[in-house]
């Protein structure tokens, strides 16, 4: 798809080149947090909880210490000298090593640092703990009834951000739930005036992240000035400042450096190894590296299992007026990123609908399963799968063509989602006429069947604000007397292409080519502030800081050369580090050495952004851009054994503007084959409080022969986005419609609704004859 | 991961494994005699799994690294029997003209594992790996083979099901499997249901020239079910309806129910059957 | 007669084209061997057991996950990692084609996958797009979704085609 602006041919934004880190990834080169190696590391390991919920009576960690090889173990008898030693986002619960009791089989009850990771475990082993077993708590529904057992008998410290208009939160609302997040807006008896109201209830699963590169740091504390952290997180400056909590320490003592990131999808925001390398390191004296396995990645952070309970009130001829929902997250034993999913999911389950009643109430339900957080979609995966069926299933009780419910009800372009919001930055309709097309929707009827093989067609629109929420983002660029380009800020390149992108609006800015900037690593001492690498934010949110940054650099540059050309800087433009005046050509180079000497020096511009504050805006700030995924599916769906077999998939995301096609794509591609994956078989599989699937052997990810046999992506640039150049952000919205496209096109073939992921063959043929039995 | 004591879990490796002997037998006689006198022997060939069981808490005394044996590797047709070295390779034995003796299991073996495994992974790893995911126990449950084990004190055969119970005899090493080659023996391997489920079925005539019939159904955390098929008839979905009714109560997993289970493959066998043409679809 | 291997020994084998002479012991994988060299930090760890094969090396053409393969089985071996491909600096035509079509996003795969490629067309220089989806299927990519890998690979044959030409 081509650019829909008549913006002028650039050098820079638009190109499909090769990516920023492109050599130094295929030629083995890039540096990972796994690849870092100091002198005298010590490695750590540690034990982990074989109980979903037991009180700890005693640990005698005595043989441990006197093992060879062994420099530091940490038990709850180390951490209590810490001076907080509990993390969290909102919330502050979950300690670094259990204290009284372990909420998970996996919790971490002790760790060792050792010469290496053998000698680590055979301490580990040596370990004696006495356990008191606890019953568990594993379902949502349950888990609030006054006999269920309680994972938090005290209250941990927790906070509840200020929101603006309609929306409020509050800790502990009931047992065993840590959060809950409502929101409401318009008439309260909205739902007298409909012709109908439609009550469903959708289940969603929960999926590991599967990042490959595991969740490792490299603590240095041997020093007394300060600590030196490398680490594979999304967030490091968050990160400094849980750290400066946790620890007492000031935040210009702990420096956190973030290589290259191999992979995280929300994964790594916040603390997970660093508080126990960190805690170990400063007992050792020695730096200590911290690698988990990948079957420990599934015990540390997870995707959200979710109840959605969604009523929905509409006239008759298909016009939406009410919805209410009630949202159950699971969110495993500490409450992590939890409430921030939390508030999302209950925040975008109205969808890019307009209606004029909305009440949510999203609660976030603490389980003996493994700590859930964010996830690629966050919280708007789980929103738009019971959204998106939902809104089929009521098309079609009132006989009318789901696509043409969506058209009716879409959000216009530069309307606000609710009231206090930013308007639409998408034609809606644009993207949904888009998939029709490509998808061959309007011919679904002439679909042959195959026997017991029948097959139908299936639409959806995934939907989440994007870009965070209140999200300061800063950036630094400097320029050198030879024009080579510094690009300073916190934006980790964890896969999504932030180095290539960014670099290009600050090159094409400086009328440079990209291959003159150099993106520069990531350390909390040097690089400007930064929020995180979340919520599709690089583009949208740094994008515009770093924007800022060239722009405010290019105007030294210009207002430099003006002074030494006796000329207004107006008249004057930057190409190739030369000033264009008229037809002359003045190297930038000689200029400046003549005014500051032959070390030359450094031009610098700073860029900040954020959303403006708010109290009309329901989430602090109105959200930056809406981060729209449309998405649809054909389906063969064997009715004798019940398989589904997705024979195209067609997703398409808005890039408002495309600053790097290859790297939209990806984004797009990549997340769309998460979502298939999750519609179809990949899941995290418990059996009371044990995890029955976490290793790579029978957790099962899509590899390339997943691939539907037509998978196409489109990159549209509607140009409406506040990046720079229009861009909006990518890498989560292609995910948020595959699921409930498919369960549309299933409806589609075969008549029957499932709300439950994964799509098993088990679940359709169990449909198929609840259909047949009247 | 696994358990130490009442402790906890620890996440192990390789890096916790001390140094241990190796051992690289010249022939398979070496090799026995190395599993008999060695302390606490590991056979090792193609590698993709020991690793995975050291994670999960295997030890190992000494490895009898058996990369030599050029014998174990190949097929072979003995005294009426395809005979597969334990060493053979996926890809070499779904690349393998032999193994064409039995119509079907050329192209069933060519499923197991992907192009990096098949090319190291082994017949005999795979089944003494005892991973529910892995197949070569379902396909020679189906064909009625036999593994072959040879120790200090000579040979035995085991069925799959044998394996599974660990029955096999102390300090001893996999040497090859055997199937019997029955007349008009063929194979079908239906893997369109994974990774819930795959089924084998497997036709042949007996000594007296009656069709006979058997469907193996395995899923990714059970081991294979045998059903032995009543083949008097010939509407396929009646036949695999009464295989089915013999699949246990409680044959199921926490992925899948035994009631999908028993549909499920009770619609697949029916395939299958008309596939291999003993039965009309 | 069998051969014994002790504990702790000295390896030799032809690492990228040049020999190694290294001691080390019998339970050290190839993969910590490789990554405990200055040079060898290319060849990337994730689930330590075969199964996603970001570790992936050629041992004498055969691509195999280097956690999962001792050491000691490459004596006398030709290893292959993915600071081997390059040639006085210029890429192999695989990473060539990794790089031009985007076929990677965190690069944690990204090894294993080439050195996948690599095996491939050293077998079938000129493979069907099945064949390719079948190779592929080897390895586990989180990011991308596998179209660009699976198009890189088709335009590395051919890349390898024509420069053979």
């Amino acid at each position: 798809m081509t650019a829909t602006t008549n913006d002028p041919p650039t050098r820079n934004i638009g190109r499909a080149d090769r990516r920023a880190d492109a050599r130094e990834k295929v030629s083995g080169q890039g540096v990972y947090t796994v690849d870092i190696d100091l002198p005298g590391m010590l490695h750590a390991r540690v034990l982990r909880s074989p109980h979903g919920h037991a009180r700890i009576r005693a640990i005698d960690a005595s043989a441990a210490r006197a093992m060879p090889g062994v420099h530091a173990v940490l038990t709850r008898d180390e951490t209590a000298a810490i001076p907080m030693p509990v993390y969290g986002y909102f919330i502050k619960d979950q300690p670094i090593v259990a204290t009284d009791k372990v909420r998970y089989e996996g919790d971490i009850v002790a760790a060792v640092a050792a010469e290496d990771e053998g000698a680590a475990n055979r301490a580990l082993a040596a370990i004696r703990v006495d356990y008191e077993p606890l019953p568990v708590v594993t379902d949502l529904e349950s888990a609030s009834d006054p006999d269920a057992a309680e994972l938090f008998e005290d209250a941990p410290v927790g906070i509840v951000p200020k929101y603006g208009a309609g929306a409020s939160g509050a800790l502990r609302p009931r047992r065993n739930v840590c959060y809950r997040f409502s929101y409401e807006t318009g008439p309260a008896d909205a739902f007298a005036e409909c012709d109908h109201v439609f009550e469903d209830v959708f289940r969603f699963s929960r999926m590991h992240h599967f990042h490959l590169e595991p969740f490792v740091c490299v603590a240095d504390w041997s020093r007394e000035d300060g600590v030196a952290l490398w680490t594979s997180c999304q967030n490091p400056f968050a990160v400094r400042k849980e750290i400066a909590r946790i620890f007492g320490l000031a935040e210009n003592r702990i420096s956190v450096r973030v290589p290259y990131i191999g992979g995280a999808f929300g994964s790594k925001n916040g603390c997970k190894t660093e508080p126990v390398a960190l805690a170990l390191s400063r007992l050792a004296g020695r730096p200590v590296r911290f690698c988990l396995t990948l079957e420990e990645g599934f015990l540390t952070n997870t995707q959200h299992a979710a109840i959605l309970k969604l009523k929905t009130g509409v006239m008759r001829d298909g016009t939406l007026v009410a919805r209410e929902s009630e949202i159950l997250l699971d969110s495993g034993a500490y409450s992590d990123g939890s409430p921030l999913v939390a508030e999302k999911a209950g925040y975008r389950i109205s969808g890019p609908y307009r209606y004029r009643r909305i009440k949510t109430d999203c609660y976030s339900v603490m389980t003996n399963t493994a700590p859930a957080g964010p996830f690629r979609g966050f919280g708007g995966t789980q929103a738009s799968w019971a959204c998106e069926s939902q809104i089929d299933m009521i098309a079609r009780r009132l006989g009318i063509d789901p696509c043409e419910m969506r058209h009716k009800n879409l959000i216009d372009l530069g309307e606000p989602f609710v009231p206090g919001e930013s308007g639409m930055d998408s034609d809606l309709r644009e993207g949904l006429d888009l998939v029709v097309r490509e998808l061959g929707y309007r011919r679904r009827g002439a679909l042959p069947d195959d026997g017991a093989v029948k097959r139908g067609m299936g639409l959806a629109i995934g939907f989440k604000d994007g870009g965070g929420i209140n999200k300061p983002a800063l950036a630094r660029v400097k320029v050198s007397t030879n024009g080579d380009i510094f690009l300073q800020c916190g934006t980790v390149e964890i896969g999504q292409g932030a180095h290539t992108a960014l670099s290009a609006v600050a090159a094409e800015r400086l009328g440079a080519d990209r291959a003159r900037v150099r993106y520069m690593p990531i350390d909390t001492d040097h690089s400007p502030f930064d929020q995180g690498t979340n919520a599709s934010s690089g583009i949208a949110v740094m994008g515009q800081a770093v924007d800022r940054a060239a722009l405010a650099a290019r105007r030294q540059i210009l207002e430099f050369a003006a002074g030494t050309l006796g000329c207004a800087a107006e008249e004057l433009d930057l190409a190739g580090w030369e000033i264009r005046r008229g037809n002359e050509a003045h190297p930038l180079a000689p200029m400046i050495m003549d005014r500051f000497g032959g070390t030359g020096w450094e031009f610098v511009g700073e860029g900040f952004h954020k959303a403006p504050n708010s109290p009309a805006a329901p989430l602090e700030s109105p959200c930056v851009f809406w981060e729209i995924g449309w998405g649809g599916a054909q389906v063969a769906v064997d009715t004798e054994t019940g398989k589904v077999t997705v024979e195209t998939l067609f997703v398409t995301g808005d890039a408002g503007r495309a600053i790097h096609p290859l790297v939209c794509r990806g984004q797009d591609e990549g997340a769309a084959v998460m979502g298939l994956a999750q519609a179809l078989f990949e899941r995290m599989i418990y059996d009371g409080s044990r995890l029955v699937n976490g290793d790579a052997l029978t957790y099962r990810v899509p590899l390339a022969d997943d691939l539907p046999a037509d998978f196409r992506s489109v990159t549209q640039e509607q140009g409406h986005g506040p990046g720079p150049f229009g861009a909006k952000g990518m890498g989560e919205g292609a995910m948020l419609p595959v699921a409930s496209a498919i369960a549309n096109a299933i409806h589609d073939a075969v008549g029957i609704r499932l709300t439950e992921l994964p799509l098993t063959p088990e679940r359709v043929l169990a449909a198929l004859a609840a259909k047949d039995t009247p | 991961m696994y358990a130490v004591a009442e402790a906890g879990l620890i996440a192990a490796s390789y890096r916790d494994v001390p140094p241990f002997p190796v051992v690289v037998p010249a022939s398979v006689g070496d090799a026995v005699a190395a599993m008999a006198g060695e302390a606490a022997p590991v056979p090792y060939a193609g590698g993709t799994d020991l690793c995975g069981a050291v994670r999960e808490g295997r030890s190992i005394g000494t490895l009898i690294w058996l990369r030599r044996l050029d014998e174990l590797r190949g097929l072979g047709i003995e005294d009426g029997a395809l005979s597969i070295g334990a060493l053979t390779t996926h890809a070499e034995g779904a690349a393998s003209e032999t193994a064409g003796a039995v119509p079907g299991l050329r192209e069933a073996w060519s499923k197991l594992g992907r192009m990096r495994i098949r090319l190291s992974g082994t017949a005999g790893g795979n089944l003494m790996a005892r991973r529910t995911r892995y197949e070569m126990s379902i396909l020679l449950t189906a064909l009625g083979g036999t593994a072959r084990f040879a120790s200090a004190d000579g040979e035995t055969g085991l069925t799959p099901a044998e394996i599974w119970d660990r029955r096999e005899p102390p300090r001893s090493l996999l040497t090859r499997l055997s199937i019997p080659l029955a007349a008009d023996l063929r194979l079908d391997y239906d893997r369109s249901l994974r990774p819930m489920t795959t089924q084998a079925l497997a036709l042949w005539r007996d000594a007296a020239g009656r069709a006979r019939g058997r469907a193996v159904i395995a899923t990714e955390y059970l081991p294979p079910a045998a059903l032995e098929l009543d083949l008097s008839g010939t509407d396929a979905k009646g036949i695999a309806l009464a295989a089915f009714a013999a699949l246990p109560g409680d044959f199921a997993d926490p992925a899948s129910g035994n009631a999908w289970l028993r549909r499920a493959g009770a619609a697949l066998l029916a395939r299958q059957l008309a596939r291999l043409g003993a039965a009309r679809g | 007669m069998a051969e014994r291997l002790d504990p702790r020994f000295d390896l030799s084998f032809t690492l990228n084209g040049a020999p190694v002479e290294v001691a080390t012991t019998t339970a050290t994988t190839l993969a910590d061997l490789l990554r405990e060299r200055r040079d060898g930090r290319g060849t990337k760890l994730a689930c330590e057991r075969a199964v996603c094969g970001a570790c992936t090396v050629l041992i004498d053409g055969l691509p195999r996950a280097g956690c999962s393969v001792f050491a000691f089985e490459v004596a006398g071996c030709e290893v292959v990692t993915v600071e081997g491909l390059a040639t006085d600096g210029a890429l192999s035509p695989v990473q060539a084609a990794f790089a031009d079509n985007a076929a990677f996003q965190c690069g944690f795969c990204t090894a294993g996958m080439i050195l996948l490629a690599e095996a491939l067309l050293a077998r079938d220089p000129d493979p069907d797009e099945a064949t390719i989806r079948d190779w592929i299927s080897s390895n586990i990519c989180r990011c991308t979704g596998y179209g660009p890998i699976l198009e890189a690979v088709g335009d590395a044959a051919r890349r390898r085609r024509e420069a053979a030409r």
